[in-house]
């Protein structure tokens, strides 16, 4: 930041970082303060007549923050909302001055560029994209944590290269790259090669360079509900794209997922996904459809299956779910029936094996997790619309 | 880049021409191209916020808001293509989704709604969404106004309105996303805000039905009121008033976005008071019998004037006007002045000396705009001059204007001030603060009131005009402004009606035996006349007082014939303001009862 800040002639500079990052917090702390004592910081940095300033900010936990005019409006005091662009922060940034505003991660890049060289740096990567970049590997993966990565790296590569593989020799079903709002990449294009405008052609970002890597046991309906949900609360509410718009998306995904969907609620989604991406002030709404739009093209058959069949493949969505006590299994140890919340596991008169009744079942999950000889059974069997008249009646609300 | 530079774009396929620095949606507005908005206001920093004004622009992908983005030269610019009008109705509907948009239980149904009329252009009968309806809080806790969460769009511009008009900020948005909500000072209720002065103005720039005028609410909607336009005469700011009227009763008062002086803002008196307080109206001339006051035809009242008139010649007469009165009734009483051997006009506490050296300010309002440094000395605008204390918060707040208050009593204003300090002798190290405060200050504005007029006052003054006109760096040093409390007095002193402070003394001087007092619409009456008791006794013994008043007071108590004024709204002719101004008076309402203009009963009794 010193090296930048000499070239472009300022003498104030921030780093803003969430209150929740203590640790982060803690060693920024320390590292500005070494960087005073050599002299690296402060008055007349190096002798070269250069003063240069470092203030950390403490966010207060709102991930629209890190939208470079919410945060600048945060740094200042002010609401952490974003404003429209222009300005630009170079034009009008902080308190109405130009601003220069960059990741850290950009900023560690600029020491081996200047000690190596231009060409140096951009003999790393691709084509369009050079250089290297960090990725968090997180989720269904053997090796979790951060990696730094040239540009190009296949997602092959990084999940079951550096990442080692999906555990407990599960399938791998899907990524989720670039954060909250990333879009879903399904494994028939883990081949391409890592960069910006790959990721965007298959309807994803770079973003924060996050990968959630999802098995078979995630359902992707559920995982555009979960992602939705955050983006929803996170939304700061400043246009009603983004602030109603990602509402609503979840009160679909929400009643999909409780086997309420309807046959047209798919294009609603799609619908109100295309006018948030397109309509909203800043990336947070105009990524938040990500990953319902890429889950909608990737697997589009298990919103089907929970909209017309009223079941969830990967056997994630409680309500669509099923449990049974396979009768051979059991070896009637009971634990079932102290882990269920409702009682409603007993034992089948006259012997030693539990039942479950199924009416009074909530679907929690509890048997399935605590049962050691797999005697519990999880099916998603599906529903047909004869069987639960009254599902017409609670998905079609008040017609408008 | 030069701002105001000539440049030309292409809107809708029409070639359109616009100044450099100013946003596509003013271009467009300037080329008649229409383009929908919901919170962008004039006069108020762009928010981007509501989406509706979204338009493309060639070599973009994305949709940018016209109301934020500068227009720039030589670009194609698309206003209504299929893909915006289909995002507009959308973001429409997902408005009516999130709220209770139930229109015929809303104060602003059929037609002062923008998000309805929005609503009807885009055809919009029905929405896709289910509705999220929070039942959110209806806070009517507030003396005028209302707010009903359920209606906000959060568009915001009663937040901008308050913070960059009225410069407050009592208004701000709390929580995020869908659970946003507007929220006064510290969330409180309206009603115990410390901060919101009641202007009015956050009522007037809600789009929606979320802030509504009480007296106004559920009386149709104002398109269908007469609308007349006219000035306040609660002080000498005189802004502009839109008065809505319908079946001869006042719907609503709004400032006038066209006046010169206010250009639309107003205080709590001019917006609310004058028309929501209850105030009992004489409504017909009445005549003292056997001790009461009882009506009587403005014939008898006149022949009862007219013989106490002739009946007191051997006496002295003695003639009391409001400072209220307007330019009409000022020329009228030059006229029949001479049937008086005084007339005076009763004015606020000190004001008699400004009176006697009037000064009109010039453009003082827009000198309030320009200035980087403020002095108010002895003047309580926030109490007063409403508007006047909008310009200096803004000033401060948002231009960083220095402010130095000295003044005998505190006000909300003195938390703005670099300096505030109390009008007594001042020793030397505060006159070096002064210096310091205002030392880089270039376009400073001297604003005195009448409390500045006592002997320190007009030390302090002197010595504050010396310290800006040598320390002013080159700036010019304009004349202080004068800032009086009573509507006409300037006007009325310079036209030669002698100012009265102290009415006892000034009753005192001759035997006065008969009195008559032109109270027209002073909001007490016209009773302050009798605050020492002495002046009571003294009117009470001569019995031959003569009040001519809007409203009823103890002075009617002492009166012999009483005779009903029009109010400000039922006046026609002219005041002029502290900066000169002569500001045309429109009768908004015919004179309730037998009230009549006071230049015509004046032109009656005297004819
Ligand atoms: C909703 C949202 C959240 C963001 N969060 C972060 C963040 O946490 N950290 C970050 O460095 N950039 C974040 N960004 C991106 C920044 O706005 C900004 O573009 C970036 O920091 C610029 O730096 P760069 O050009 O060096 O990448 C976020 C953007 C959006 C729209
Ligand atoms: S897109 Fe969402 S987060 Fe961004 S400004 Fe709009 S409401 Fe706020
Ligand atoms: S799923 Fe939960 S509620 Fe159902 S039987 Fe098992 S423990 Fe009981
Ligand atoms: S605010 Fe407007 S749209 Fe909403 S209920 Fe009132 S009139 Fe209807
Ligand atoms: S009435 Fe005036 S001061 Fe009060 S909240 Fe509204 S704009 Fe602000
Ligand atoms: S109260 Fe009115 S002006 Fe304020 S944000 Fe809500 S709709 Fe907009
Ligand atoms: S500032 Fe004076 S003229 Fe203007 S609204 Fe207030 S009282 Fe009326
Ligand atoms: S009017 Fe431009 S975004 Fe609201």
């Amino acid at each position: 930041m010193a090296i930048g800040a000499y070239a472009m002639g300022s003498n104030r500079g921030f780093i803003y970082i969430r209150a929740e990052y203590g640790l982060a917090v803690k060693r920024l702390h320390i590292a500005i303060e070494q960087a005073y004592k050599y002299g690296l910081l402060g008055k007349n940095i190096l002798e070269k007549g250069f003063d240069f300033d470092v203030e950390v900010r403490i966010g207060a936990g709102a991930f629209v923050c890190g939208e470079e005019t919410a945060l600048m409006r945060s740094v200042e005091g002010r609401r952490g909302q974003p404003q429209p662009r222009p300005p630009f922060p170079a034009q009008r940034g902080l308190w109405g001055k130009p601003t220069n505003i960059n990741n850290v991660e950009t900023w560690a890049t600029i020491r081996p560029i200047i000690l190596r060289g231009a060409p140096w740096f951009a003999s790393i990567g691709t084509e369009k994209t050079k250089g290297t970049k960090v990725f968090c590997l997180a989720g269904k993966i053997n090796n979790t944590g951060v990696a730094e990565l040239p540009f190009g790296t296949t997602l092959r590569e990084m999940i079951f290269g550096v990442g080692g593989g999906i555990p407990n020799g599960k399938k791998f079903k899907a990524v989720q790259t670039g954060g909250p709002s990333g879009g879903v990449i399904p494994e028939q294009h883990l081949d391409i090669p890592v960069e910006y405008e790959s990721l965007q052609k298959l309807g994803s970002i770079m973003g924060s360079g996050g990968m959630v890597v999802m098995d078979e046991d995630s359902c992707m309906v559920d995982v555009a509900r979960f992602f939705m949900d955050f983006c929803c609360d996170e939304s700061c509410g400043k246009c009603p794209p983004c602030r109603v718009g990602t509402r609503q998306m979840l009160s679909i995904l929400e009643r999909i997922c409780n086997g309420q969907g309807k046959p047209d609620d798919i294009q609603k989604l799609e619908d109100l996904a295309a006018m948030v991406k397109d309509s909203s002030l800043c990336g947070l709404g105009q990524t938040a459809p990500n990953p319902v739009l890429t889950t909608l093209r990737y697997f589009r058959d298990e919103y089907m299956a929970h909209i017309v069949e009223k079941r969830c493949p990967a056997r994630v969505c409680r309500e669509l779910l099923h449990f049974e006590i396979d009768q051979v299994a059991c070896k009637g140890c009971s634990i079932c029936a102290r882990a269920c919340p409702v009682q409603t596991i007993h034992k089948v008169d006259g012997q030693k094996k539990f039942y479950i009744t199924t009416e009074t079942c909530i679907h929690c999950g509890a048997c399935f997790e605590a049962c050691r000889f797999d005697a519990v059974v999880k099916t998603s069997p599906g529903r047909t619309r004869t069987e639960t008249p009254e599902d017409e009646v609670l998905a079609g609300e008040v017609k408008s | 880049m030069i701002a105001g530079k000539e440049i030309s774009l292409t809107i809708d396929g029409k070639p359109c021409k616009g100044a450099l620095g100013q946003t596509i949606l003013q271009v467009a507005g300037d080329n008649g191209i229409e383009i929908p908005t919901l919170c962008y206001l004039k006069n108020l920093s762009p928010w981007g916020g509501c989406r509706m004004c979204i338009v493309e622009v060639q070599g973009s992908p994305k949709v940018v808001p016209a109301c934020s983005t500068p227009a720039t030269d030589g670009s194609t610019v698309i206003t209504n293509s299929e893909r915006l009008q289909g995002l507009r109705r959308l973001t429409l509907e997902l408005l009516f989704s999130e709220r209770n948009h139930f229109c015929p239980i809303c104060p602003m149904n059929k037609g002062d709604c923008d998000l309805q009329q929005q609503a009807y252009g885009f055809g919009i009968d029905s929405i896709r969404y289910p509705y999220l309806y929070p039942a959110l809080l209806v806070d009517v806790s507030g003396k005028y106004f209302g707010l009903d969460h359920n209606r906000c769009i959060l568009c915001t511009r009663c937040v901008r309105t308050c913070d960059e008009i009225e410069g407050v900020h009592t208004l701000d948005i709390g929580n995020r996303g869908v659970k946003n909500q507007i929220v006064v000072d510290l969330n409180v209720m309206f009603g115990a805000s410390t901060t919101c002065t009641s202007c009015g103005a956050c009522v007037a720039a809600c789009p929606t039905g979320a802030l509504f005028d009480k007296s106004a609410a559920f009386h149709g909607p104002l398109s269908r009121c007469q609308q007349v336009r006219t000035t306040c005469t609660e002080c000498p700011v005189g802004c502009g008033l839109v008065v809505y009227t319908k079946d001869n009763r006042i719907v609503d008062v709004f400032g006038d976005a066209e006046s010169t002086v206010s250009r639309g803002h107003l205080c709590r008196r001019g917006r609310y008071e004058t028309w929501v307080e209850p105030r009992p109206r004489i409504l017909r001339p009445m005549v003292r019998r056997d001790g009461h006051l009882v009506p009587t035809s403005w014939g008898d009242a006149v022949h009862t004037v007219k013989t106490l008139i002739s009946a007191s010649n051997h006496g002295q007469n003695a003639m009391l006007v409001s400072p209220r009165v307007t330019n009409e009734t000022m020329r009228t009483l030059q006229k029949i002045g001479l049937r008086f051997d005084h007339i005076g006009m009763f004015v606020a506490d000190k004001e008699s000396a400004l009176c006697t050296s009037p000064e009109f300010s010039t453009d003082a309002m827009k000198r309030l705009d320009d200035a980087d440094g403020m002095i108010l000395l002895g003047a309580q605008p926030s109490r007063e001059q409403g508007v006047v204390a909008a310009k200096i918060r803004v000033a401060v707040r948002k231009r960083g204007v220095k402010l130095v208050i000295l003044n005998s009593r505190r006000s909300d204003l003195d938390a703005y001030a670099d300096i505030s300090a109390p009008i007594v002798t001042l020793e030397r190290k505060f006159w070096n603060r002064v210096g310091e405060v205002l030392g880089n200050v270039k376009r400073p504005v001297l604003i005195y009131g009448a409390a500045a007029m006592t002997a320190v006052g007009v030390t302090i003054l002197d010595r504050l005009t010396k310290v800006l006109t040598s320390q002013c760096n080159g700036g010019e040093m304009l004349a202080p402004i004068q800032l009086p409390t009573s509507t006409n007095s300037l006007a009325l002193a310079a036209g030669g009606v002698e100012p009265v402070e102290d009415i006892s003394t000034w009753l005192g001087v001759q035997p006065v035996n008969f009195l008559y007092v032109v109270a027209s619409d002073e909001p007490d009456g016209g009773a302050r006349l009798l605050k020492e008791p002495h002046v009571r006794a003294f009117l009470e013994q001569i019995d031959c007082v003569v009040v001519q008043a809007s409203y009823e007071s103890a002075l009617t108590d002492v009166a012999r014939v009483v005779l009903p004024s029009a109010i400000w709204c039922e006046k026609n002719g002219s005041v002029t303001n502290f900066e000169g101004r002569a500001l045309p008076l429109r009768a908004a309402l015919a004179p309730s009862g037998e009230a009549r203009e006071d230049n015509i009963v004046l032109e009656t009794v005297f004819a």
